[in-house]
């Protein structure tokens, strides 16, 4: 007995790592490989959720670009708040960043306070909030009508078509704070050397930033614009609250996610569903890789 | 050249030491962790079967009150029958899951060893969930269901026939009005019980027309959807800034189904004998210009505004509001609606057609019971839905919430008591009762094609595109939708 309990006891010794990792292991297999490999899969079905799933070939994919008339809008409202949203965050970021860098009183304080934004951002309560807003008889409106902008205060920022997707934006770079920690931690990482030797040679703060602040941070620089692009390609909750789930007047909330979930959830059109999914991961994967190409140039890589 | 982790290299060897000491005692430490996990593990795995059962003691207050002052374990209060769990789910909102968790209170009082546990999403989450949770295997024992659906869901097989519980008595439907009853049929297999039947109506400010000094055309009569188009024109010529003669109805499925009956011919309305979309390029066209030309001038909100009140809670809606006069919605929500205003509500039929098929589209909506094909406890579930349908006790509670119920002798019992408000509504179902033609069960797709049809109102109401385009559109992407669902 006691002698089985040891050659155990060596066993776990060697492999008590992977004795801790099951629970990881199995969440990973069961939720995320499993699902990965059978969307694969079924994408190449017509599978209706309930119905046994039959082999179409490649349909759903050629579904998308012809008889899938949401499929463009999806695409255009995903592409547009990508581009437009993503810059403006990490330039936001950026420029907070350089401000907190500096030593203030109760700084920690401030940091803290920029940083609840990243950590609310996501939720159904504020995209909850945001509607209330930038509603018809929101608190955007009654400060536009205060400040005599009244020609504008009857319109709903959330509804109208043409402004829904720049209040969704609003919303995202609003969320600066988890890059600007990461912006942050890089800044403070420049040696003082550099830049009390550009002081020394006359160099004015802006081309201390310009010369040699933001060439040394550029690797983050790209970390955080490729961190960004991948998850504004994913934005579901607060396009989904604030456009009441259906993708808002006239597609102009339809993110890409939107469209899966409708096709998915409310069609129970899984098949199709799953093809679109992998559409996404198809152009998550060609912009970060088109971001890591363009960038090369501009990126400092200490070598 | 930029380091987040700055290593200090002081004492290398030292540090070292200290390592591998603590690392040995760490092992240790671990395995014996490691071994009890293991342990755990193994005992989950055996214990797995037994983990389902409810506890006895999770009964209501209602059920405890019941048994005697020793309080004896629940599972032999009652008929001494093992403690049992029935799924129950509905699409709710606060005040209607009141009256479902009181009459569940009242089941459980007589059968004490059932628990009863309730899921009920909103209507706009309610059909994604069932979806999951039937795809999932996970359904609940009783589920309520439309009668608009019974084709999406009874032709997958999820649903388990009820004939077989009337005719071990356990569910009764003798005093069923049989044109009621079948609406919870599909290829001749009785699948629903009705809770409640409704219709849609036209609502109509009755106190602000008057004091608009404009005449509502009479109950009795039908005014066709040209005529109602003009009269919509007279009225917003009288109204201020702000109001609208009607609100927006193109989001409205019901809506969309009535009319789409009145332009097929008697036996088709959503897909024709070859499979496909039967609404003709001409119908389409012109129901999504009538929505157009009343938009334009001002009769129905523009889109955004539109689409913001359909987020609206009923009672605080534009309706109750005097932002709009005229609103077409379900005759059950009358109440919900009249809590919201003083002013007096009245009730007209749907517009009719003259220039297709069917003069009138109008159809009974009724919201019904259906017992899972997944469910381990189909009998209590018939035996549930029998109490809930046939118990006055149970039914004055419900009283009227999704429209007229089913049953006769409630019926009548009901109305004996019944509101101004759900007199109305029993009038007015009856007088769509009258004119009413069995509707067809929708094929599967069409649920996503009345979406469909709401969303490209959007497009032709934001001049994105024109009616005939709209309408195009809708055709292909409904002959796309019901392909994919064959």
């Amino acid at each position: 007995m006691f002698k089985e309990v040891k050659v155990l006891s060596k066993l776990l010794n060697k492999h008590a790592g992977y004795v801790f990792l099951i629970p990881w292991l199995l969440g990973f297999l069961l939720l995320t490989l499993i699902p990965l490999v059978l969307s694969f899969y079924y994408s190449f079905t017509d599978f209706l959720m309930i119905d046994e799933p039959h082999f179409v070939g490649l349909d759903n994919y050629i579904r998308m670009f012809t008889t899938d008339f949401h499929f463009r809008d999806a695409v255009r409202v995903t592409l547009l708040y990508v581009f437009i949203s993503v810059p403006l965050q990490i330039f936001a970021s950026l420029v907070l960043a350089f401000i907190l860098n500096k030593s203030v009183p109760g700084l920690a304080g401030i940091r803290a306070a920029f940083y609840v934004p990243s950590l609310l951002g996501g939720s159904v309560a504020v995209a909850i909030l945001w509607r209330q807003i930038f509603g018809t008889n929101g608190i955007f409106n009654v400060l536009l009508y205060s400040i005599g902008l009244e020609q504008f205060s009857g319109i709903s920022w959330i509804a109208d078509p043409r402004y829904a997707l720049g209040s969704l934006v609003v919303l995202r770079v609003w969320q600066f704070g988890s890059p600007m920690i990461i912006f942050l931690a890089a800044i403070k990482q420049v040696p003082t050397s550099y830049l009390e030797a550009a002081t020394v040679d006359g160099a004015n703060s802006f081309t201390r930033i310009v010369k040699i602040i933001l060439p040394l941070i550029s690797p983050i620089i790209l970390f955080n614009l490729v961190m960004q692009i991948i998850s504004a390609f994913r934005v579901f909750t607060e396009a989904f609250v604030i456009s009441g789930g259906d993708g808002g007047v006239m597609n102009s909330l339809l993110v890409y996610t939107i469209h899966i979930y409708n096709i998915g959830f409310r069609q129970m059109r899984m098949g199709y569903a799953s093809a679109l999914s992998w559409f996404l991961v198809l152009m998550v994967a060609v912009f970060t890789v088109l971001a890591f190409i363009m960038t090369k140039k501009h990126v400092h890589y200490d070598e | 050249m930029i380091q987040f982790v700055n290593v200090t290299k002081i004492n290398k060897k030292f540090k070292e030491k200290e390592r591998e000491r603590k690392m040995r005692k760490f092992k240790k430490w671990m395995t014996v962790v490691a071994l009890v996990l293991a342990a755990i593990m193994v005992f989950v795995a055996c214990g797995g079967n037994g983990g389902t059962t409810t506890a006895p003691d999770a009964d209501t207050d209602v059920a405890a009150d019941d048994t005697t002052d020793d309080a004896p374990p629940a599972d032999e209060a009652g008929d001494g029958e093992e403690p049992v769990t029935l799924r129950v789910t509905w699409w709710g909102n606060t005040t209607r899951d009141l009256l479902y968790q009181e009459i569940n209170e009242l089941f459980m009082a007589e059968n004490p060893h059932v628990t009863i546990v309730t899921e009920s999403p909103g209507w706009g989450d309610y059909w994604t969930a069932i979806a999951t949770a039937y795809a999932s295997g996970t359904a609940p024992d009783v589920v309520q269901f439309q009668s608009a659906q019974i084709g999406e869901f009874a032709a997958m097989g999820v649903m388990h026939p009820l004939q077989e519980f009337i005719d071990a008595g356990i569910l009764n439907v003798d005093d069923f009005e049989p044109g009621l009853l079948s609406t919870g049929v599909f290829n001749d297999e009785l699948y629903m019980i009705t809770l409640g039947v409704t219709a849609v109506a036209l609502y109509v400010n009755q106190t602000y027309l008057d004091e608009l000094g404009i005449e509502l055309w009479p109950e009795d009569a039908d005014i066709t959807w040209d005529e109602f188009e003009a009269f919509m024109a007279d009225v917003q010529a009288e109204l201020p800034d702000g109001a609208f003669a009607l609100q927006d109805y193109s989001h409205n499925n019901d809506v969309i189904w009535a009319y789409v009956r009145q332009v097929t011919p008697e036996g088709v309305e959503w897909v024709n004998a070859d499979g496909e979309f039967a609404p003709s390029l001409e119908a389409m066209s012109e129901w999504f210009d009538k929505i157009y030309r009343m938009r334009s001038e001002g009769i129905i909100p523009d889109v955004a505004l539109a689409h913001e009140h359909t987020q609206m809670a009923w009672e605080e809606g534009p309706f109750p509001n005097r932002q709009t006069l005229f609103l077409f919605a379900n005759a059950n929500q009358i109440g919900t609606h009249q809590a919201g205003t003083e002013d007096e509500i009245v009730f007209r039929r749907i517009p009719t057609n003259p220039d297709f098929y069917n003069l009138h589209g109008d159809f009974l909506i009724t919201s019904s019971f259906a017992i899972s094909e997944t469910s381990e406890n189909k009998e209590l579930a018939a035996k549930y839905i029998d109490f809930f349908v046939n118990t006055l006790a149970a039914q004055q509670i419900f009283d009227f919430e999704l429209g007229i119920p089913g049953s006769l002798v409630i019926q009548d019992a009901l109305l004996a008591n019944a509101s101004a408000t759900d007199i109305m509504q029993t009038e007015y179902v009856n007088s769509v009762a009258s004119i009413f033609m069995p509707f067809m069960v929708k094929a599967p797709g069409v649920w996503a094609v009345q979406d469909e049809i709401a969303g490209a109102s959007q497009q032709v109401g934001a001049g994105a595109m024109t009616p005939e385009q709209a309408a195009q559109m809708i055709i292909d992407t409904a002959n796309d939708l019901i392909r994919a669902n064959q």
